[in-house]
């Protein structure tokens, strides 16, 4: 082996250079040093002397002739080639009829042409407002009902006649309806009546109804005392608290976060009262009116209830045991919308009654000097004893980690061990 | 037409393909003429029968008759060919092997009535490592330089390099007892031979 450090050519590089691989700079370099030194003469004797000996191994040179199998092979070349020739004579058609792998492109072009126009529709129609397809949706009939009745009423509650009577329901209420239209015709009229001058009397609010809620951040020096008065302002004002979060530990800034329930007539004076805890950061306040919303609430409500009146004077008929049963389910689905509706209403009554304001009180901590610090023996016994529950810990950490994937690691790699190493093996034998 | 020099210029290889690309059949002649020995020879040094050579390298030139509308000359014709040669050489060897599994290592032909010398080059040949040895026999029987060779098996030429010199000293290990003995025997009938003259 020719040692590097003392030849300006590396044994590579000579051999390269006797194999023609070298550039023309790195081979003249490779000669010049070649003809000084015996001992990369050496090796490059060596080398030729492999070459010369693997040349000694001579293969008969072969007389083969082109054969039926390539002769064949070739004609068919030739025919492909001509119907080449005469196609591109035919360039002109082509323009007007492209090549066939074209079509595939051109047919998915056209595809995605068609599902676009098929679709276009549709997309357009969700633009339209869903309130213009509620008679195609049977459980919502009872609503739009509600929401005709609704307007009646207001126009009553102004002109002091009925301008609009409430719409009969469809559906299976519907049909039951007009099966006893003829005996029930006037009874009906005069519950119409009645339910629509009480409606009218029922359903507006005596003012509007407002869901109020209010925003404020505040930094304090005095974080304790600043929570217990808050908690006083809370009391004196019949408040009460949704949540409270309390961050940071005494040696940093604390921040509380809290979510208070105030009575709506008594937020102002309450804010007012709040925002003298601290510096004010932010303050927000927003109203939502829930007016239309309550109003259309209520007049379903009640007409879910006239629903379910009716419905139930209905069983008390003899009919169909098949009536009858569908009567059931009508009522069933009528209690429930009820059910809903009412959870509903008294949610909206509370967010009315009680405002919400979410109040965030972030300490106004200045770090204190520290006059005496910790010993170093302390420190280090403390970083002895976190240093050691760590190494457990980690310990710990492993153990559980190898408990609850080590049979599986160890399943698969003794499933993929052995079609792993034979397609290593295989791969590596592919060639040689 | 393609008889070799064109006014003392040989016709490129691919400058042929290109032509037999275009439907001139004399153009794959000589291409046919160029190459038949050397694909041949490439197959008959890795295989034991010779026939199976030869059908091989027929399937060869198969392989180039109907890959040629889509050949275009992005390298070395050679190089192409010999890539051909490697896929099939290597689908003979997978088809040979599901034949007989008994046989696990791709071993050099056994071939009869071959000389003494080129029967130690082979015996020598045949204990390398066979990436090694493959290297190493396209080197100096295909005569592929190191960028077609790194091209073929697709390995960095400081690999391709590397790997050729650490084959050529393990065949000059393996092969150098052998050369001491043939020198010794060479050595002995002429000084034989010059005492029988002596003695004349």
């Amino acid at each position: 082996m020719i040692k590097k450090n003392s030849h300006p050519i590396e044994e590579l590089e000579l051999m390269a250079y006797l194999d023609g691989e070298l550039s023309r700079e790195r081979a003249a370099a490779a000669a010049a040093h070649l003809e000084a030194c015996a001992e990369c003469k050496a090796l490059a004797n060596d080398l030729r002397g492999i070459s010369l000996e693997l040349a000694t191994w001579q293969i008969e040179s072969s007389d083969a002739e082109i054969t039926a199998r390539l002769s064949v092979a070739l004609e068919d070349h030739d025919r492909a080639q001509q119907k080449k020739t005469d196609n591109d004579g035919r360039s002109g058609l082509r323009i007007l009829w492209p090549r066939r792998r074209v079509w595939p492109w051109a047919l998915a072009a056209t595809g995605l042409v068609l599902i676009v126009t098929a679709s276009l529709p549709n997309m357009l129609r969700k633009a339209v407002p869903r309130a213009e397809f509620s008679s195609l949706w049977p459980k919502e009939q009872e609503i739009q009902q509600a929401q005709s009745v609704a307007k009646g009423t207001t126009a009553y509650s102004y002109d002091g006649q009925p301008s609009r009577a409430p719409t009969p329901g469809y559906g299976t209420m519907g049909r039951l309806e007009r099966s006893h239209q003829g005996t029930e015709g006037l009874l009906r009229d005069q519950v119409r009546a009645t339910e629509t001058k009480a409606i009218g009397e029922f359903l507006i609010p005596t003012g509007p109804m407002v869901i109020r809620t209010a925003e404020l951040a505040l930094t304090t020096t005095d974080f304790d005392q600043a929570r217990t008065r808050m908690e006083e302002i809370l009391r004196r004002h019949n408040g009460y608290l949704g949540d409270l979060n309390v961050s940071g530990t005494t040696n940093s800034a604390r921040t509380l976060t809290t979510t208070l329930r105030v009575p709506a007539g008594q937020l102002d004076a309450a804010m007012a009262e709040l925002k003298m805890l601290g510096h004010v950061d932010s303050e927000s306040q927003k109203g939502e009116e829930v007016s239309q919303q309550y109003v259309d609430l209520q007049a379903r409500l009640l007409n879910a209830r006239n629903s379910e009146r009716r419905l139930t004077d209905l069983l008390q008929r003899t009919g169909k045991l098949s009536d009858v049963l569908e009567v059931e389910q009508a009522i069933e689905s009528v209690r429930e919308n009820i059910e809903r509706m009412e959870a509903e209403k008294k949610n909206l009554e509370k967010q009315v009654a009680f405002s919400t304001v979410s109040l965030k009180v972030v300490e106004d901590y200045k770090e204190r000097v520290q006059v005496v610090p910790d010993s170093t023996s302390r420190r280090l016994r403390n970083a002895a004893v976190e240093g050691y529950q760590m190494m457990v810990a980690g310990l710990i950490n492993l153990l559980l980690f190898l408990a609850s994937w080590g049979p599986s690691l160890l399943l698969w790699a003794a499933i993929l061990f052995f079609p792993a190493r034979w397609l290593w093996r295989k791969g590596r034998r592919e060639l040689f | 037409m393609y008889g070799g020099d064109v006014g003392n210029t040989m016709i490129s290889d691919e400058a042929l393909m290109l032509d037999f690309q275009r439907g001139s059949r004399e153009a794959f002649e000589e291409l046919f003429a160029r190459y038949r020995g050397a694909i041949h020879g490439f197959f008959r040094r890795r295989l034991e029968n010779n026939e199976r050579a030869e059908d091989l390298a027929q399937e060869t030139f198969l392989a180039l008759i109907r890959a040629v509308s889509r050949y275009q000359p992005r390298a070395q014709l050679r190089t192409y060919l010999y890539g051909i040669a490697l896929k099939l050489l290597a689908a003979e060897r997978r088809k040979h092997k599901s034949a007989s599994l008994d046989e696990c290592d791709h071993e050099l032909p056994v071939i009869d009535e071959i000389p003494d010398r080129a029967l130690w080059v082979r015996q020598s040949l045949e204990k390398l490592d066979g990436f090694e040895r493959e290297i190493l026999m396209l080197r100096e029987y295909e005569q592929l330089s190191y960028a077609e060779i790194s091209q073929l098996l697709r390995l960095p030429v400081n690999t391709v390099r590397s790997r050729l010199f650490r084959a050529r000293l393990a065949l000059k290990g393996h092969l150098e007892p052998q050369m001491k003995l043939h020198r010794a025997t060479t050595a002995s009938g002429t000084q034989d031979q010059d005492e029988d003259e002596a003695q004349q």
